[in-house]
């Protein structure tokens, strides 16, 4: 906790995400580069998916950074509720179109992959549909953050309800183990070891530490930014008087 | 290598070349696309901040 509470301070913040950031930016452009060579040329063909297997390198990484900017965002939410921590709201700000963005690329891309291998883009099937339920909560943040008046209560609204969709972490993760479903059982992450070739391995955790370089990446800087229209709004309030509305969208 | 020896090859990818690609290319508008706003919101808002220093 003396950790966080070193960090929660924003202008040490601020000095530590400049330096981090750039770091993160140019090892994520050279790990997308390497990770599209693994996936799309070096890496073999599925002997029974063919080359459609290679939508795993976009739709696996994806799936893993929309669960974990969930669990992030309720970690923050949890911040906010209980310490009030500015910080904390602008790191769970920063992260929602992120996450959103991956749970819905995360849908999209099974779509596409599920047409060939099983023939449909949809099945109500209890891993899609509770992906599915992760993409509404997020839209269900954004939501009940921005409908307010009162900024700081939509805040505490959006968290509160952000801390209940975490419940739906351990659903997504196990609905595979949980339920009989379309969807294939965990390769990866299960008991018993992987039960994924190393030549396709590779190129999944090369493509999913460039998403998760990216996702810091611009975590960090929408962070900065959405610090400084803070401050701009501050300075700026002391010659006009802005509504809370217009302050949210001022740091869209 | 010997599978995508060819260009035609690389882009059908055994019969599955648009939902491959589409999923690579709404992977790399989600990521520049992100990408691109944050940048110019930065950009936006240290400007501003440098005029305002200079009223």
């Amino acid at each position: 906790m003396f950790q966080l509470d070193r960090f929660a301070n924003p202008s040490r913040f601020a000095q530590l995400a400049h330096r981090i950031a750039p770091l993160c930016l140019w090892l994520s452009l050279g790990g997308f580069i390497w990770g599209l060579y693994l996936g799309l040329i070096a890496s073999p063909a599925d002997y029974q998916q063919g080359d459609s297997v290679r939508i795993m390198y976009v739709h696996v990484p994806s799936a893993w950074l929309a669960l974990s900017s969930y669990l992030s965002l309720g970690l923050c939410a949890l911040f906010f509720i209980v310490w009030r921590h500015q910080l904390a709201d602008i790191a769970a700000r920063a992260i929602l179109p992120v996450g959103a963005g991956f749970a819905l690329i995360t849908l999209v891309t099974g779509s596409l992959w599920g047409k060939p291998i099983w023939g449909t883009y949809w099945v109500w099937d209890a891993r899609l549909t509770s992906m599915l339920v992760l993409f509404m909560f997020f839209i269900g943040y954004g939501a009940l953050r921005y409908s307010f008046e009162n900024a700081e209560k939509g805040a505490r609204m959006a968290s509160i309800l952000a801390l209940i969709g975490c419940v739906n972490l351990p659903i997504v993760k196990f609905s595979v183990d949980w339920w009989n479903t379309l969807h294939q059982p965990a390769s990866i992450l299960r008991s018993g070891g992987m039960a994924i070739d190393s030549s396709m391995l590779w190129p999944l955790f090369v493509m999913f530490g460039a998403f998760q370089l990216f996702f810091i990446w611009i975590v960090l800087h929408r962070m900065l930014w959405m610090m400084a229209a803070r401050r701009q709004h501050r300075q700026t309030a002391a010659y006009r008087p802005l509504t809370t509305a217009t302050l949210s969208d001022a740091e869209q | 290598m010997e599978h995508l020896s060819s260009i035609s090859a690389f882009m059908e990818m055994g019969g599955y070349g648009f939902v491959i690609w589409s999923s690579y290319l709404l992977a790399a508008l989600f990521v520049l696309g992100l990408g691109g706003h944050s940048l110019w919101q930065a950009r936006r808002y240290r400007s501003s901040q440098s005029s305002d220093r200079q009223d």
